[in-house]
């Protein structure tokens, strides 16, 4: 259809780094998408007293682009790189190791977790030793500046502790995925990928479980519940508005597979795709919006120089472009053979002529009749992304939310 | 509920949905007070929905609340972060989003009132936000302000001048308000209120509901509108 860019023209599967208009169109804080409701926890850092001034608001823009940008920006290239595999646009031989994928974490142990409100129970995150720890940091920005040891599990399967936080139920992504509100999705997620279940005719496409999953991975990398929310509520208005901008197929499996919005992350990978961005690029829109949301906010809030505060953009530029490199990177690793077991999806009884966008797409690399049986045991490539924690903005997302007043959502 | 199921309800007219009506105008004229009018009067006969954009977290959603005009449940607040005009004009997702909120909750509606935070003279709502906009300005804001003109003066379907009990002591002629309103406005209705005096607000009522009644018949002979 659009997608005249991309792996096609590319030496990597993730893309070479590049410029495009498309790009310029998903990173333009013009794209009526809700983002400028959200200070990205400077808001409560200005509360508290934590930004101050461009110093401050420097360290806090180094740290949060370590942290948070680079795990959004992984999240976002795999998101792109899903979008560009579900609609045969990736250029992909069909190797099934090329796409991360389904495993019971989306449909596993429903019981912990995000059910309640934003102002529910987070007794596990206060209590949790290394946030702990973290919240006596944060005042003087220290604790965002380095992606900490109790956070960062980088390369560690997520899914092997449950509590690689130490908040329990908060950050598994079996946990997670467990939200209040889409319990019809739930079910039908676990009847996806429960056992004894494929051959029922009424279950939903493999792409939406694929979503699903990634999703996942984007919420076990979000400890807050607050700030889950507003990842969601971001994620849920970037595609509204997107499937308006570039209409796809693609974009609303997305939709259906996760009616109360996906992670922005996520979000802003499938969007990317859908304007023409090969997955790097969907990185580097990632890591930008990771610090200019916040130096925006810092503006509106301390009355910074906003020449001063472009200043600390253009200063970050290097690590922007390493952020997306590195997330490149990262994506072609969890994706690059002897990574992990050869992924393997249930077999979709439906034609998914929803993912389709191209007559002559290549034979779909998922659908493998007879290997569905083992779904359950393979690996999950997408669990070794980059996953770099940032206790300090959970607590700030969680603080925030408790304020009487507040000018930004997040 | 999500926003991006379809729209499976039962439309209540020739649209698919709630006719969205925008309450703009400046910090402190009325606006609050004018939708809480607005649900005491048309509630009986509407099936109603209240998006507010307050420019701090929650106050206006609160008093509506407290006012007791409509069920807290349909009233949904927005954060707008430091730009409320940003939500109503530039980048309308989040107001879309609460209205379409709505009208799954609770839907189908008649009518859906997105209040903007208080702002500048030169706020609008977005054609793509708001089907018909009130703007609402306040006489003890002088009365020059109708001259100055300005996208929401200007542009508005109905401009409302509040707070005429008030008149005499601050000194605003309401004779040169109502003379300069027409000659910006293109003859388009200004409505002069105290709804001090007049907590029902009658006269924007009617406008209103006349408003409905022609934007339903409007479009009767076009397909449902589909999701904005």
């Amino acid at each position: 259809m659009h997608h005249t860019r991309g792996a096609a023209d590319a030496p990597t599967m993730t893309g070479m780094p590049g410029i495009s208009a498309a790009l310029l169109l998903i990173a333009d804080s013009r794209l009526p998408a809700g983002g400028h409701a959200h200070s990205g926890g400077v808001e409560e850092a200005v509360h508290v007293g934590a930004i101050a001034g461009p110093e401050d608001l420097a360290r806090f823009l180094r740290g949060r682009l370590a942290t948070a940008g680079l795990v959004t920006a992984a999240l976002s290239a795999a998101a792109c790189h899903l979008a560009a595999h579900l609609t045969g646009t990736d250029g992909s031989s069909g190797s099934v190791t090329a796409i991360g994928g389904l495993t019971g974490s989306a449909g596993g142990d429903g019981t912990g977790g995000l059910t309640g409100s934003p102002g529910g129970d987070r007794v596990g995150l206060a209590a949790g030793g290394p946030l702990g720890s973290a919240r006596g940091e944060h005042m003087g920005a220290g604790g965002l500046t380095s992606p900490t040891g109790s956070a960062d599990h980088t390369g560690v399967d997520p899914l092997g502790s449950g509590e690689h936080m130490g908040a329990d139920g908060l950050t598994s992504p079996t946990g997670s995925a467990d939200r209040t509100g889409v319990g019809g999705d739930r079910t039908h997620t676990e009847a996806a990928v429960g056992p004894g279940l494929l051959d029922g005719a009424d279950r939903p496409p493999a792409s939406e479980d694929l979503w699903r999953a990634l999703d996942a991975e984007a919420d076990a990398r979000t400890a807050s519940p607050a700030m889950r929310v507003a990842s969601r509520t971001q994620g849920r208005l970037l595609v509204r508005s997107a499937r308006r901008i570039w209409p796809s197929p693609m974009l609303d499996g997305l939709a259906r597979a996760l009616p109360d919005g996906a992670h922005h992350a996520v979000a802003l990978g499938a969007v990317a795709h859908a304007a023409g961005c090969p997955p790097r690029e969907a990185a580097l829109a990632a890591a930008y919006n990771t610090v200019t949301g916040p130096a925006t906010a810092a503006v509106r809030l301390l009355g910074l120089d906003p020449v001063t505060v472009h200043r600390l953009l253009a200063v970050l530029a290097p690590e922007l472009d390493g952020t997306a490199s590195d997330a490149a990177a990262a994506l072609d690793a969890v994706h690059s053979p002897g990574t992990g077991e050869p992924l393997v999806v249930p077999e979709d009884p439906h034609p998914r002529e929803d993912v389709r966008e191209r007559e002559d797409a290549p034979a779909d690399p998922l659908h493998l009749p007879g290997r569905a049986s083992r779904h359950r045991t393979t690996d999950h490539h997408w669990a070794a992304l980059p996953s770099t924690g940032a206790p300090a903005l959970d607590l700030l997302a969680e603080g925030h939310l408790r304020r009487e007043v507040r000018l930004f959502v997040s | 509920m999500g926003v991006n199921h379809s729209d499976q309800h039962e439309a209540p007219d020739p649209h698919g949905r709630a006719l969205r009506l925008g309450v703009g105008g400046p910090v402190g004229s009325g606006k609050t007070a004018l939708v809480a009018a607005l649900c005491r009067t048309l509630g009986p006969s509407l099936r109603l929905g209240v998006v507010t954009n307050d420019i701090y977290t929650t106050e206006d959603a609160d008093f509506l609340r407290k006012a007791g005009v409509l069920d807290p449940d349909r009233i949904i607040a927005v954060q707008t972060g430091c730009c409320p005009h940003t939500a109503i004009r530039d980048d309308i997702v989040a107001n879309l989003d609460a209205v379409e909120t709505l009208e799954e909750r609770f839907g189908p509606l008649d009518l859906v009132i997105v209040e903007s935070g208080g702002d500048n003279l030169t706020a609008t709502f977005s054609r793509g936000l708001a089907d018909k906009q009130i703007f609402v300005l306040d006489v003890s804001g002088g009365d020059k302000v109708p001259r100055k003109g300005g996208p929401g003066v200007t542009g508005a379907d109905l401009l409302v001048v509040n707070k005429t009990d008030l008149a005499p002591l601050v000194g605003a002629d309401l004779t040169v308000m109502s003379r300069d309103a027409k000659a910006v406005r293109d003859g388009k209705p200004v409505l002069f209120t105290s709804l001090r005096e007049d907590s029902r607000a009658h006269a924007v009522a009617e406008w209103v509901t006349s408003v409905l009644g022609a934007w339903r018949s409007e479009h009767a002979h076009e397909h449902p509108a589909p999701q904005p």
